[in-house]
């Protein structure tokens, strides 16, 4: 066998529509964190593959392709471009990481690999995430990939679902009863050693990896987790990039019968903030990379949309509203955010009218752009000190060529489609209810098991407000009879990745592989699970 | 093309064609052209066009390019969609190529459009319409809670101001 590079010997690989997680089995988080697509800025010849676009210096007017449609495969060979570059990168993340002594495979320092030579895939297993119902068509693709180009020794593809389910099983109860706590302020897991300081070491670590209650626990709630976790049962809710999914599982099995899909994911998100400032402002159809940055850094699920909505009109006082500076070649390269002007801050501040509510995150301005403003300015001040004083020109503040988007109920009311999709005229329910529809799917007696543990995982749920939204709409939907608990993962969009490098790391993976050889006695394609 | 309030021009040449086509608005027109406002959602680009690449810099240049680009592909949804992979192909080294499956032609082809009621699949997992809430409404113009109707194209308005706009640049357009 050759020889792996720090003792590894399995490639764990979530392949997301929207992002690919990469790294080693055993580990606690992936090596590269990348998007799965291709860019190419427009009239260059540049083009941007996967994880080089982490290092792309500008965002705008990207023609992006991704071998993704709706959550499948089916660009094969983009796909393949995609994951060269980031086995070659894992590679080298590999190798740096051993020369530093950060090696934390069993058998690391074993050989001293030059940093730049691509992963030699034959001395690897690859674990992969495949989308729920998977086509065979993709499946039979991907085993020719795998086996055929790059050469892996096996293959285990499975749902990512089912590995956040291994996640979401190994981890104890922890949570200490706290009857009067109140719901947690969205984005600040409500973690439970604030409560009651009775937790123990092992138990906070076990929170820092999978995730608080979004409410804390009352001694019901307790039980009703501790059931779930003995009988192996609950929901995973799985918000990714191109769909919704809620996916019942018992006894430590998924249950297919009952998983129900939400049309809606983060690129609907991207795609609708798009169109709607593009309707409304500014014409941003070209602008796919800023527009989803500007989504992941802005957005947010309001607890209240008809009463946010109110807060931010008129448009000169509204607390939600942004202005985005948008990139300009030049300094500013990935945009920013305007300080807020003096009234909302008057507004927001203890005592003001909008005080105490829920509003997204202000990123600030980047240092680099106000060292930059500072100099122009002063060379204008010089400038027009030297002409008499030009008319055109102002001294200080931002430059009169600046594009501000301006942002308001956009921020909260795109997100506000996940919960209802019939606003935007999607004729399915939100993401409460899609809940109550997989568990009604599922055996009646199982449904307090099932409710007892609804786990967050995938990327939307990184939205501020999620969270807290999502317990509370669910909570007003679940019969009174049964306890609702909801655990909030800090990294959602890890959560797979996590469960699939235990997964990987133990003891059953190898019998659950394909290897090299299987595939090639059995030809490519059929699979027996 | 930064003016506040104008849409992207190649939006406004689709739409002059709908609302060409079909003079009278019913509710199925209505229907399809939410169907195919929500198809897009899914998009990578804001328009599928054979040639992306090339001319770059200029916005009068770019506009002009997306409008011819259009004039072939009147129905915007899933043609388009089928149309960029085939061009995708050529742009790979001759022979190395694999065949690029639209999603539909995957559905198509997996059976599931035929499989016998009972069947767990992709189609058979969406979730169903919302029992607990009703649609809301919201001004097409400017987002806010809306109680009135156009009553040419149906779109949503809430005030004097924004049916001014609304009328003036966007009715029977088939935006939200
Ligand atoms: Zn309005
Ligand atoms: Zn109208």
């Amino acid at each position: 066998m050759q020889q792996s590079q720090g003792g590894h010997q399995v490639v764990v690989m979530d392949n997301g529509a929207g992002s690919i997680k990469l790294g080693f089995e055993g580990e606690a988080t992936p090596r590269l964190v990348f998007p799965n697509c291709t860019a190419k800025p427009k009239g260059e010849r540049q083009l941007y593959v996967g994880d080089a676009l982490l290092e792309a210096r500008e965002l705008g007017g990207m023609v992006l392709r991704r071998p993704h449609d709706r959550g499948f495969m089916v660009n094969y060979d983009l796909e393949r471009d995609i994951w060269q570059r980031g086995f070659a990168s894992l590679a080298a993340a590999a190798a740096a990481g051993q020369l530093q002594g950060m090696g934390s495979g069993p058998g690391g320092g074993s050989s001293s690999s030059k940093s730049k030579a691509a992963l030699d895939c034959r001395a690897y297993s690859l674990l992969l995430t495949e989308p729920l119902f998977n086509f065979d068509a993709v499946r039979a693709a991907t085993e020719e990939i795998v086996f055929e180009e790059f050469g892996f020794n096996s293959l285990l593809a499975a749902p990512a679902p089912f590995f956040s389910l291994h996640h979401i099983c190994n981890i104890p109860v922890t949570a200490q009863p706290a009857p009067q706590q109140p719901l947690s302020i969205p984005g600040v897991p409500a973690a439970a050693g604030s409560a009651g300081g009775q937790v123990i070491d092992s138990a906070e670590a076990a929170l820092a990896t999978y995730g608080a209650p979004v409410r804390a626990l009352s001694a019901a709630g307790v039980a009703a987790l501790t059931a779930a976790k003995a009988a192996g049962a609950g929901v995973i809710i799985d918000a990714g990039f191109s769909a919704a999914y809620a996916v019942p599982f018992f006894d430590g099995q998924l249950l297919p019968d009952g998983v129900r899909r939400l049309g809606l994911g983060g690129k609907a998100l991207t795609n609708l903030l798009k169109e709607t400032v593009s309707y409304r402002s500014l014409n941003m159809a070209d602008e796919g990379l800023l527009m989803e940055r500007l989504k992941d850094q802005l957005c947010w699920v309001s607890q209240d949309a008809v009463a946010d909505l109110h807060r931010s009109n008129p448009l000169n006082r509204s607390p939600h509203r942004r202005d985005v500076v948008l990139p300009d070649g030049v300094h500013n390269l990935r945009g920013y955010v305007n300080p807020p002007t003096a009234e909302v801050v008057a507004a927001l501040s203890p005592g003001g009218k909008h005080h105490g509510i829920a509003t997204g995150p202000w990123p600030a301005k980047p240092q680099h752009i106000i060292d930059v403003e500072k100099k122009e300015a002063a060379e204008r001040a010089a400038a027009g000190a030297a002409e008499g004083g030009s008319s055109k020109q102002r001294a200080g503040g931002p430059s009169v060529s600046d594009q501000v988007l301006q942002l308001n109920n956009e921020l909260f009311m795109v997100p506000e489609a996940l919960f209802r999709p019939s606003d935007i005229g999607l004729q399915q329910a939100g993401m409460a209810e899609v809940v109550m529809q997989a568990v009604a799917a599922c055996p009646p007696g199982l449904a307090p098991l099932l409710y007892g543990q609804v786990v967050l995982t995938g990327g939307c749920c990184n939205l501020p407000g999620f969270a807290a939204r999502f317990e509370c709409e669910l909570r007003t939907m679940v019969p009174s009879d049964f306890e609702l608990v909801v655990l909030a993962p800090q990294e959602p969009e890890l959560t797979a990745w996590q469960g699939a490098s235990a997964f990987a790391a133990g003891d059953n993976y190898w019998q659950c592989v394909r290897t090299k050889q299987q595939y090639e006695e059995q030809g490519g394609g059929r699979r027996d699970r | 093309m930064f003016n506040q309030g104008s849409g992207p021009t190649r939006r406004e040449t689709r739409s002059r064609k709908v609302s060409q086509r079909m003079a009278v608005v019913d509710e199925s027109t209505r229907q399809q052209a939410a169907q195919s406002r929500l198809d897009a959602l899914e998009n990578d680009n804001p328009d599928d066009a054979p040639d992306p690449f090339g001319l770059g810099a200029g916005d009068e240049d770019d506009e002009f390019v997306m409008e011819e680009s259009e004039e072939d592909e009147v129905d915007v949804g899933r043609k388009t969609r089928r149309r960029k992979p085939a061009a995708k192909r050529r742009t790979r080294g001759a022979g190395e190529g694999r065949a690029v499956k639209s999603f539909q032609r995957l559905v198509e082809e997996s059976g599931m459009l035929d499989a016998p009621a009972g069947d767990v699949n992709y189609l058979s997992a969406a979730a169903g319409p919302s029992v607990f809430y009703v649609p809301r409404k919201f001004c097409s113009v400017c987002g806010f809670l809306s109680s009135y109707t156009c009553s040419r194209c149906g779109s949503k308005y809430c005030s004097r101001k924004c049916f001014t706009v609304h009328t003036e640049t966007r009715c029977l357009k088939f935006m939200a």
